[in-house]
């Protein structure tokens, strides 16, 4: 197994620093935490991490493209995005031990710093400068990837205008009638789960998850694991 | 944004769970609690950012304007945090419009308590809490974009009109038919 070289490590390093904007931010910070990683090089269409698995790495791209693949409803792989230097890909599944949402293939040959999730759940919890580092970069990455999904978001909604689909609507307060309808006795799961979507609750959009992914089983954060319990002690 | 500086037990905090009582003095010292009255705009979407909000009592609302309209996108409940794109990302505009709907407690994150309070175990408590809070909230909003354009696909079948975007969603998780 082998590092980045020192010259590789430093350009990423720079680039990364130029490109994510997060306090304190330095390129020798960064390097502390390429120089855990594992150097890795692969050829044009190899699969760096697939759809569905559960991801024990997270990458820095050292050089070259990767392609950002999903399968569409039919089952056939199509190309959301591609991806060039600097990026850090692959942590999402790390940070929140879910499986992975695309599958990632180079395109053309690649070069990699793969780091392990062990190496993540120590150094976030470290107050060393490659931890601050590294936390900060991965916060600053998915600030990055929400303001791009928001305005992902925003444009559709703009592009259909009144067209918009309910869920992009303002809420609404129940009518008398639908008022009328939740108050009386009901124990059926499709109104329960009625009720739960008017809530605006979490709960049907993990049951339509997990219909949709079969296999998946969606794992409650601590958030969840809390509000449960609270409702269970109400 | 204005409020009034108060004190709070962090301690009770869930987040701030294992964080030693010292830390938390540290944390209290460097960003003391700042309260807000039921109403008050904290941030106005536009507006230049420089901080981000830890709330500790109360709720706040979110709003966006898109064409126009004004849409509630969302709450921020006890323990979340709000605004973290000022601290995180090079935009330094403000995304949404926050209000407060209760009298709320919050704590200011800024670029300066990041720096200065760096190895401070309750600033990497929140660090960490952000972590998650952030992965959670983009694969939300990617559900919401699988969830959109399904809603937009069986809309648009009969008139077939999609614009760009949505076409392109089209092409992206559906594929030809």
């Amino acid at each position: 197994m082998s590092q980045i070289s020192p010259e590789d490590s430093d350009e990423l390093a720079k680039r990364i620093v130029a490109h994510h904007s997060f306090p304190g931010s330095s390129s020798a910070a960064i390097e502390r935490v390429l120089v855990k990683g594992t150097f890795k090089s692969m050829p044009h269409g190899a699969a760096i991490c697939s759809e569905g698995e559960l991801g024990n790495e997270f990458f820095f791209l050292v050089r070259g493209n990767i392609s950002v693949m999903r399968r569409d409803i039919n089952g056939t792989n199509r190309m959301l995005s591609d991806m060039t230097c600097p990026c850090v890909f692959g942590h999402m599944a790390v940070i929140d031990g879910s499986r992975r949402s695309a599958t990632c293939l180079a395109n053309g040959p690649v070069e990699l710093v793969v780091l392990q999730r062990s190496q993540l759940d120590q150094m976030v919890s470290e107050d060393s400068v490659a931890g601050i580092a590294l936390r900060r970069l991965l916060i600053a990455s998915l600030c990055d990837q929400l303001s791009n999904a928001n305005g992902f978001v925003r444009r559709i909604v703009l592009d259909h205008g009144d067209s918009a689909p309910e869920s992009q609507r303002s809420p609404q307060p129940p009518t008398r009638t639908e008022v009328k309808r939740l108050s009386e006795p009901t124990n059926t799961t499709e109104d329960l789960q009625t009720v739960s979507a008017m809530l605006g609750g979490w709960a049907s959009d993990l049951a339509d998850l997990e219909k949709q992914h079969g296999d998946v089983k969606f794992v409650m954060d601590e958030d969840m694991k809390r509000t449960n319990t609270a409702k269970k002690n109400r | 944004m204005e409020g009034k500086k108060i004190s709070v037990e962090l301690s009770d905090m869930y987040l701030f769970k294992g964080v030693s009582k010292e830390a938390l003095r540290e944390l209290s010292s460097l960003a003391p609690p700042t309260s807000f009255k039921p109403g008050m705009t904290l941030f106005n979407q536009g507006d230049k950012s420089d901080v981000a909000l830890l709330l500790l009592e109360g709720k706040l609302s979110v709003e966006v304007a898109i064409a126009g309209q004004h849409r509630e996108v969302g709450a921020i409940n006890v323990g979340e945090i709000v605004g973290e794109t000022a601290l995180f990302a090079r935009e330094g505009k403000r995304s949404a419009t926050v209000r407060a709907l209760q009298s709320c407690t919050c704590l200011i994150i800024s670029k300066e308590l990041l720096i200065e309070g760096k190895k401070n175990p309750a600033v990497i408590a929140i660090e960490r809490h952000l972590l998650g809070t952030l992965a959670r909230r983009v694969r939300r909003t990617n559900q919401e974009i699988n969830k959109l354009w399904k809603e937009l696909g069986v809309n648009d079948e009969s008139k077939e009109s999609g614009s760009g975007w949505a076409k392109k969603l089209k092409q992206i998780f559906q594929g030809p038919r």
